[in-house]
C-alpha cells in the first residue's frame, strides 16, 4: 500500500506538523510520498486547458506539481493534511486540487446520474483527510466539508475513506485506519 | 451604497465569469454609479489592495468558476486574508458561481460553505447565484445569451434598488438541479454519436493532439 501525503500546514503551526509526524511513525505502508506545500512551488491553474486539448494529460506549468502527479497515480491513498483556515484546508491545498484536472478527460459522461469527466486512468487513489479545527469549526462545518470532499472524489471516480481531525482523533487511531486500508 | 465586485477566475478577463460580472455591474450602475469593478483575485500579490477595497464597500459580490467542486485556490487565498480582518460587520456579501456542468447540483455544496464563511466573517449573506453550463457562454453569440445577460443585469439593478438578490431569478438560473430520467435516457442514447465531444475534438485537432487524446502519461508509475 502506497500513500501520497499532501501537507498543507501553515507556517508556525508546529502542533499540526508534530501530529502528522506522529501519525506517520505509526503507519505501516509500503511507501509514503510526503509533500510539504509551504516548501514547494505550485502555481494556480490558469484554466488554459492545454492538459486537455494540447498536451493531453500534461499541464503546461513546469513547477513542483510535476513531481506530485506521478506519485499520486502510483498511490492507493491520497492523504490531504491541513489545518482549517477560514473553514477550509489551506489555500495551498486548494491550489494543488485545482491542478488535478490533467488526470481526467475533458469528455463528459453520466456517472451516478450526473455529468462528470471521463476517466483518463483505470484506477485512482481514494482520498483521506486529516484536519485541524479552528475555534469557529462546528460539527455542521465538518459535515459540509466532508460532502465537498466527496464531490471532489466523484470527479476522480474514487471514494473518501475518512475525514479525521487531530482534535477528535488520536494519532494511533488514524494510523491504524491508514494501515488497514 | 458602494458595490465592490471581485473576479475570482484564474482566466481573469478572458473567462466566462467576467462576462457575467460585467452584465451584473452594468445593471447595478444603471441605478447607482458607486461600483468598484476590475479586481482580479488571481493577482495574489494585490491581496492587500483587494482586502482594502472589500472593507470600503457596503455590498460585495465575488464571482468565480467552480474548480474541483469548490472555489479556485486563488479565491481561497483571498478568503484567508479576509479571515484575518473579521469581524467585517455591516456589509452584505454574495457570490456568483458558474460551472461548466449543466446541472446546478455541482455548485450546491460550495454554496453551503460560502454561507457559513459569510456568517463567520460577520457579513450578511445575500445568497449565491448559481449558473450551470457556463462554459458555453464564450462559445455562443451574444444574441443567444440575451436572456441570460438580461437576468444578470436585472440581478444587479435590483441589488442596487433593494440591497437583495432577486430570488425568482436565482431559482430560474438553477432550475436544472439534475437531469430528469428522460433527459438522462436521451443523453445516453445520443452520447455515442459524439455530439458532446465535438468542441473538444475540434480543439484537439487544431492543436495536432487528437491522436494523443487518450494519453495517460503517468500510467507507468
Amino acid at each position: 500500500m502506497k500513500v501520497t501525503l499532501i501537507n498543507g500546514n501553515i507556517p508556525g503551526n508546529k502542533p499540526f506538523d508534530d501530529f502528522i509526524d506522529k501519525v506517520l511513525s505509526q503507519v505501516a505502508a509500503e511507501q509514503v510520498f510526503r509533500f510539504n506545500l509551504d516548501e514547494m512551488d505550485i502555481r494556480s491553474c490558469t484554466g488554459c486547458w492545454d492538459c486537455w486539448v494540447k498536451t493531453p494529460g500534461l499541464c503546461m506549468h513546469k513547477d513542483d506539481m510535476q513531481q506530485v502527479l506521478p506519485k499520486i497515480m502510483e498511490s492507493d491513498l491520497l492523504l490531504f493534511c491541513s489545518p482549517l483556515v477560514a473553514g477550509f484546508p489551506s489555500f495551498r491545498v486548494k491550489l494543488l486540487m485545482d491542478r488535478l484536472i490533467p488526470l481526467v478527460h475533458p469528455y463528459i459522461l453520466l456517472y451516478k446520474n450526473e455529468c462528470h469527466h471521463r476517466k483518463r486512468y483505470e484506477k485512482y487513489p481514494d482520498l483521506g483527510f486529516i484536519l485541524q479545527k479552528e475555534k469557529e469549526t462546528t460539527s455542521k462545518d465538518l459535515k459540509i466539508l466532508e460532502e465537498m470532499f466527496q464531490r471532489l472524489s466523484l470527479n476522480f471516480h474514487a471514494d473518501v475513506k475518512f475525514v479525521r481531525t487531530m482534535d477528535h482523533h488520536t494519532s494511533e487511531s488514524i494510523a491504524h485506519e491508514i494501515s488497514s486500508f | 451604497m458602494r458595490l465592490a465586485v471581485f473576479n475570482g477566475s484564474p482566466r481573469k478577463k478572458a473567462g466566462n465569469t467576467q462576462i457575467l460580472l460585467e452584465k451584473f455591474a452594468e445593471g447595478y450602475k444603471s441605478i447607482d454609479s458607486d461600483v468598484l469593478f476590475g479586481a482580479y483575485l488571481k493577482d495574489m500579490q494585490k491581496a492587500g489592495e483587494n482586502v482594502k477595497a472589500f472593507k470600503e464597500a457596503d455590498i460585495i459580490v465575488i464571482g468565480f468558476p467552480l474548480y474541483t467542486d469548490a472555489m479556485p485556490g486563488v479565491v481561497k487565498y483571498f478568503f484567508e486574508k479576509l479571515w484575518l480582518e473579521k469581524p467585517l460587520s455591516g456589509k452584505k456579501l454574495g457570490f456568483i458561481v458558474q460551472s461548466g456542468f449543466p446541472e446546478a447540483i455541482h455548485s450546491t455544496f460550495v454554496e453551503k460553505y460560502l454561507e457559513r464563511f459569510t456568517e463567520n466573517l460577520g457579513c450578511e449573506y445575500l445568497g449565491t447565484i448559481i449558473k450551470g453550463g457556463g462554459e458555453a457562454i464564450r462559445q455562443t453569440p451574444e444574441k443567444s445569451n440575451r436572456k441570460l445577460f438580461d437576468y444578470f443585469r436585472k440581478l444587479g439593478k435590483e441589488l442596487a434598488r433593494n440591497q437583495q438578490f432577486n430570488q425568482d431569478i436565482l431559482q430560474e438560473l438553477k432550475k436544472t438541479y439534475m437531469f430528469s430520467p428522460a433527459v438522462r435516457f436521451v443523453f445516453r442514447v445520443i452520447r455515442p454519436m459524439g455530439l458532446f465531444d465535438r468542441y473538444w475534438n475540434k480543439e484537439l485537432k487544431k492543436n495536432n493532439a487528437f491522436e494523443k487524446r487518450y494519453d495517460a502519461p503517468y500510467s507507468g508509475s
